[in-house]
């Protein structure tokens, strides 16, 4: 499931700078297909893990290893796909958004971070 | 009946090739036939990994999966002597499903965990399914099927609320991997089918006129039983639960080729597999980039026909509905 | 076929039968007649192993029935029912060669022409290919014959083999039994019709609350107050010009 500009999580990207590649008109979040995302090539994946980190985060490098599709992305091949951890980050905004704000655009402007 | 059976035969095979071809162009990226052939002799190409990497095995995968399921439905209509009968709506396939997930949280290390649990779940369905008095009435084994059904559907949720990924029966991000696990499993079941074939026919007859004839019936009814119990959670392990393949055909079948399994069965396969392909690539073109999942697509076809085919045909004993 | 000091009990149930022993002559047509629940099906379901014996023997050519395997028990009994039932649509072909299952591998099929005499015999022959469930009673009943005669038994068991038949079919099938046991098989049936019983038998079993009451030719067994015993009700026996003694039901004395 990708976040949209139209979620929390999905609007940090627009917010630190970048630019969502599922921007979307009205949905929070899609369900896009592999073909969609390697169209889209994105050039940095964040991952949210949420609700049950531990096992969460094994399903992902699991999908991650398995699914050749993912390794062909341009964030996978530059090493630049970045796990975005609780409590800093969530499905929905919480207190400590200027951290996750500050991370998100370290993430994804390495030199010259951001204030 | 010979002939007109003979005339489907080739309908549902040109059906199929069409099908195919479109499958492989269309997606996200559409590739006409020519840059089709153009992508498919330069290896290096962005369209050859689309179509190669993603359409090809996804493709397989869905033809594996609609032919066993269609033919799952067939051996459970002919075992339980009832044309609604099929691995799905009777539980078998969420219990799989229910198993599997279970499987995912307490033996991650286990090899071949997935087709293992789904196995083991279709097998505990079956049993709970026939231990009963569900088989001497046929209202009564759909009944106990749909509550067995919506049971593992809750307990599956319940196991997998708070979790993120909740899986959905799609074929998107399918692997090679997965394609060949499902080809291999699919056609050995597929070929096995074809030669137990005879046997679904003996079990239009009585019990006891089957054991006049020297037939041993118990020996058969497991057979296509676990036969028919294999195929359909193998489709689960790597996809997840898809409803009403297993219906739909087999029915429509028996209209256009005859009752006789020996035609039935192979014709059910590839009108499984052409249903299932379609609804996928129906399902993954219609609303890019997100996608409407095989098990959705095959609920929207499905119901209806149920309903239809309950509401206009004479009953659920024996299966001469016309 | 023989039975021996044979004994059956349903479960939870009063009725069975209990130390029957007696002969089913070969090449003959036997017929057991009884009150109902005398346990005449019962003892044709024994007769085909349909049920278990519970102790005593069934023997059939000096052999214990129990010393088959399904297999060469279904090459030498065949047996039509009350009332055949199909769970799905089957031709007049497909069911006559399940009675050729015996004979073959179970996962071989029965070649189509292995039947054509079955057919024949039957006059069912223009009917190959038609839906059983479109046919007449009489027709389904010769369709389930003929798959009993494919099997070809050296014992043929009935079970009122006449009940959904008019008048004509019913003259019809026991002609044909009569020449079936003329060939050699054993035919062993099940018939409410006193009459019909002794006018095509050539042996008769009198059976009674699941005991054999007395066994016989029908000339010897045509006994008026033999006949009342065993159905409990008063009986007479006419002279029907043409026809012979017809056995007729009378009413209580106390009607009268």
């Amino acid at each position: 499931m990708i976040a949209t500009n139209h979620a929390y999580v999905g609007d940090l990207v627009r917010l630190a700078g970048g630019q969502n590649v599922f921007a979307s008109q009205s949905q929070e979040y899609m369900e896009p297909n592999d073909e969609a995302i390697q169209k889209a090539d994105p050039q940095v994946i964040l991952r949210l893990e949420h609700a049950m980190p531990t096992m969460v985060t094994k399903q992902f490098n699991q999908e991650f290893k398995q699914n050749a599709m993912w390794s062909r992305t341009s964030a996978v091949k530059h090493h630049r796909v970045y796990d975005l951890q609780e409590p800093t980050f969530d499905a929905t905004a919480n207190m400590r958004v200027v951290a996750a704000l500050n991370q998100v655009s370290r993430w994804l402007y390495p030199k010259g971070a951001a204030a | 009946m010979k002939q007109r059976a003979n005339w489907w035969y080739g309908g549902i095979l040109g059906l199929l090739l069409v099908t195919i071809a479109l499958a492989l162009m269309a997606g996200t990226v559409w590739l006409g036939p020519r840059q089709l052939s153009v992508a498919l002799s330069d290896h290096g190409s962005q369209a050859f990994v689309t179509v190669f990497s993603l359409r090809v095995p996804r493709i397989l995968s869905s033809l594996v999966c609609g032919g066993s399921l269609a033919v799952a439905g067939a051996l459970f209509q002919a075992v339980f002597r009832n044309p609604i009968a099929d691995p799905s709506i009777l539980g078998i396939s969420s219990a799989a499903d229910f198993f599997k997930l279970g499987g995912a949280m307490l033996l991650p290390w286990l090899p071949g965990r997935e087709w293992l649990m789904a196995l083991l779940g279709g097998l505990v369905a079956l049993v709970i399914l026939t231990s009963g008095r569900a088989l001497a009435d046929p209202y009564r084994l759909i009944i106990v099927g749909v509550a067995l059904d919506a049971t593992f559907v809750g307990l599956q949720q319940l196991l997998s609320s708070g979790a993120t990924q909740v899986s959905h029966s799609t074929f998107n991000g399918l692997t090679w991997a997965d394609a060949t696990t499902l080809l291999v499993l699919g056609v050995i079941g597929l070929f096995v089918a074809l030669l137990l074939a005879p046997w679904a026919n003996y079990l239009k007859l009585t019990d006891a006129a089957l054991k006049n004839v020297g037939v041993p019936v118990k020996v058969i009814r497991w057979s296509l039983l676990l036969l028919g119990m294999t195929l359909a959670t193998s489709v689960t392990a790597v996809v997840g639960a898809i409803p009403f393949v297993g219906i739909v055909v087999p029915n429509v079948a028996r209209r256009l080729v005859g009752h006789d399994y020996q035609t039935l069965i192979p014709f059910s396969m590839l009108a499984g597999a052409w249903l299932m392909l379609a609804a996928d690539t129906l399902g993954r073109t219609v609303i890019v980039p997100s996608e409407i999942s095989a098990a959705t697509m095959m609920t929207i076809i499905g119901g209806p026909f149920v309903i239809i085919l309950l509401q206009r045909g004479r009953g659920l004993h024996g299966m001469s509905i016309r | 076929m023989e039975c021996q000091y044979v004994s059956y009990q349903y479960p939870h149930q009063s009725t069975g039968i209990a130390d029957v022993t007696g002969t089913f002559p070969a090449g003959q047509v036997t017929t057991i007649i009884g009150p109902n629940g005398a346990g005449k099906s019962t003892l044709l379901k024994l007769l085909a192993r349909q049920l278990p014996v519970a102790s005593g023997q069934i023997t059939l050519a000096g052999q214990s029935l129990n010393e088959y395997t399904a297999k060469t028990l279904a090459q030498q009994v065949a047996m039509v029912t009350q009332r055949h039932q199909l769970y799905d649509d089957m031709t007049v072909s497909e069911v006559v060669r399940t009675g050729r299952l015996p004979y073959h591998g179970l996962l071989q099929t029965v070649p189509a022409a292995e039947v054509t005499p079955y057919l024949a015999t039957t006059g069912l022959t223009s009917l190959a290919d038609e839906h059983v469930q479109n046919l007449s009673g009489g027709q389904q009943q010769r369709v389930w014959l003929a798959a009993a005669l494919a099997q070809e038994p050296a014992v043929l068991l009935l079970d009122e083999p006449t009940t959904y038949l008019d008048v004509h079919y019913q003259q019809a099938l026991m002609q044909q039994l009569r020449q079936l046991a003329a060939t050699g098989m054993t035919v062993i049936q099940v018939l409410h019709d006193i009459n019909q019983a002794f006018r095509f038998s050539d042996w008769l079993w009198l059976i009674k609350q699941g005991q054999l009451v007395t066994q016989g030719r029908p000339e010897a067994l045509r006994q008026a107050d033999l006949l009342a015993a065993t159905f409990q009700t008063p009986i007479e026996i006419v002279d029907v010009p043409r026809l012979g003694p017809y056995i007729v039901q009378v009413p209580e004395a106390s009607e009268n």
